[in-house]
């Protein structure tokens, strides 16, 4: 109570410092409430847990998720594993997402963005022939520069390997999910499609607004490609990653079940194909964020 | 209208909410508009076809969806399915 009491002031006091705008103010204060109430429902399943009763996940994720829908977050919030040495990345306004790191500058290369996070000031990165990434670094005492060449197999393979370890770890991602979220994709595709999904992990989806022909995968970005005269065996134009609340870095997990995020992938790109290549992380073919 | 929020984790979450009725209305209402501010996709589908919602008018009972564009139209949501996609980030 005391808390309560003291913390609400400087929350408004610092708001009214840095010109937060009323709608700004309001969800401040929302969140605020929320993540009040979700640390008393934690402790609370926490006490019960010290009295000896038995809780399971599946409890622990029902109560949070009915904290959140009375405090109006119908899709519900994010919970990050805190056992996981990877990052969250959330998306911009997920509730509590202050908490978490947000959609980050996405740098040339993700070897330049593992560079950064070593503290390394970098140059410049690129991929070349040969399947490498190329990165310049600068020393931070000396002022030089040095360049580091990294082979992707190896790289593709770790990230792979770190992609199957968190979704197995993630408590929330249950195979029931996943099978719940297959029987809703079933429903918006075509069977052949669907034959495909099931058999070969991916389904083909033509725009008729752009002609361009996507590739939707389980687990991996979906491929946007081109087939024209000049390309009659096709052309891939990017890989389209986007996870809807948020993302593992380093990883192709998100914070669904994979099947989940090909119904967004599909369902965004049929409504809003602009949008989706918008909000989405394009990458190359040859870039390992891409999954190929 | 009956509207699916995309989140199999927490199981069969569909809402369906009888927008024949002012409350029913009022109710889809404040929670499009919640749910688009949040930074949601709201997406009709008809058939393989879907289209972007916009907006909700309580009074007429119609959504405002995008069709191309820069073109708007007016359509009833009340033999569509609405998916909620929750706000995307790109990584």
């Amino acid at each position: 109570m005391t808390t309560r009491e003291t913390e609400t002031p400087d929350v408004e006091t610092m708001m009214a410092t840095l010109g937060y705008s009323k709608q700004a103010r309001q969800r401040v204060r929302e969140e605020v409430a929320l993540s009040e109430a979700l640390r008393e429902a934690i402790q609370a399943c926490a006490s019960r847990m010290q009295a000896g009763e038995a809780l399971s996940w599946e409890e622990l994720r029902q109560r949070l998720t009915e904290v959140a829908e009375a405090h109006g977050y119908p899709m519900g919030i994010p919970m990050p594993d805190m056992d996981l040495a990877e990052q969250f990345i959330s998306a911009n306004l997920t509730p509590l997402g202050a908490v978490m790191q947000h959609n980050q500058q996405q740098l040339h290369t993700e070897m330049a963005g593992q560079a950064e996070k070593q503290g390394l000031r970098v140059r410049n990165s690129w991929t070349r022939l040969g399947d490498e990434e190329v990165v310049v670094v600068e020393e931070a005492s000396s002022g030089q520069s040095a360049s580091m060449r990294v082979p992707m197999a190896g790289v593709r393979l770790r990230k792979l390997l770190d992609t199957a370890m968190v979704r197995t770890k993630l408590m929330n991602l249950t195979a029931e999910a996943e099978l719940r979220a297959m029987d809703a994709l079933k429903e918006k595709i075509s069977a052949q499609q669907w034959k495909s999904y099931v058999l070969n992990g991916m389904f083909p989806e033509s725009s008729k607004r752009s002609g361009v022909f996507y590739f939707f995968r389980k687990g991996f970005p979906t491929l946007a490609a081109s087939f024209s005269d000049r390309y009659p065996r096709g052309h891939i134009l990017a890989a389209l990653c986007l996870h809807p609340f948020g993302y593992y870095a380093g990883t192709f997990c998100g914070s669904m079940t994979p099947t989940d995020e090909v119904i967004a992938h599909l369902l965004l790109m049929r409504a809003d194909e602009h949008g989706f290549w918008k909000k989405s992380g394009q990458w190359s073919a040859t870039d390992g964020r891409s999954g190929l | 209208m009956e509207m699916e929020i995309l989140h199999s984790v927490y199981g069969d979450k569909k809402r369906r909410i009888d927008t024949a009725t002012e409350a029913g209305r009022q109710e889809a209402a404040v929670l499009l508009n919640r749910l688009m501010a949040q930074g949601a996709a709201v997406i009709l589908q008809r058939g393989k076809k879907a289209y972007k919602v916009k907006g909700y008018d309580p009074v007429s009972d119609l959504l405002t969806v995008q069709v191309g564009p820069t073109k708007q139209v007016t359509t009833s949501g009340r033999r569509s399915k609405t998916t909620v996609v929750a706000p995307s980030a790109g990584g």
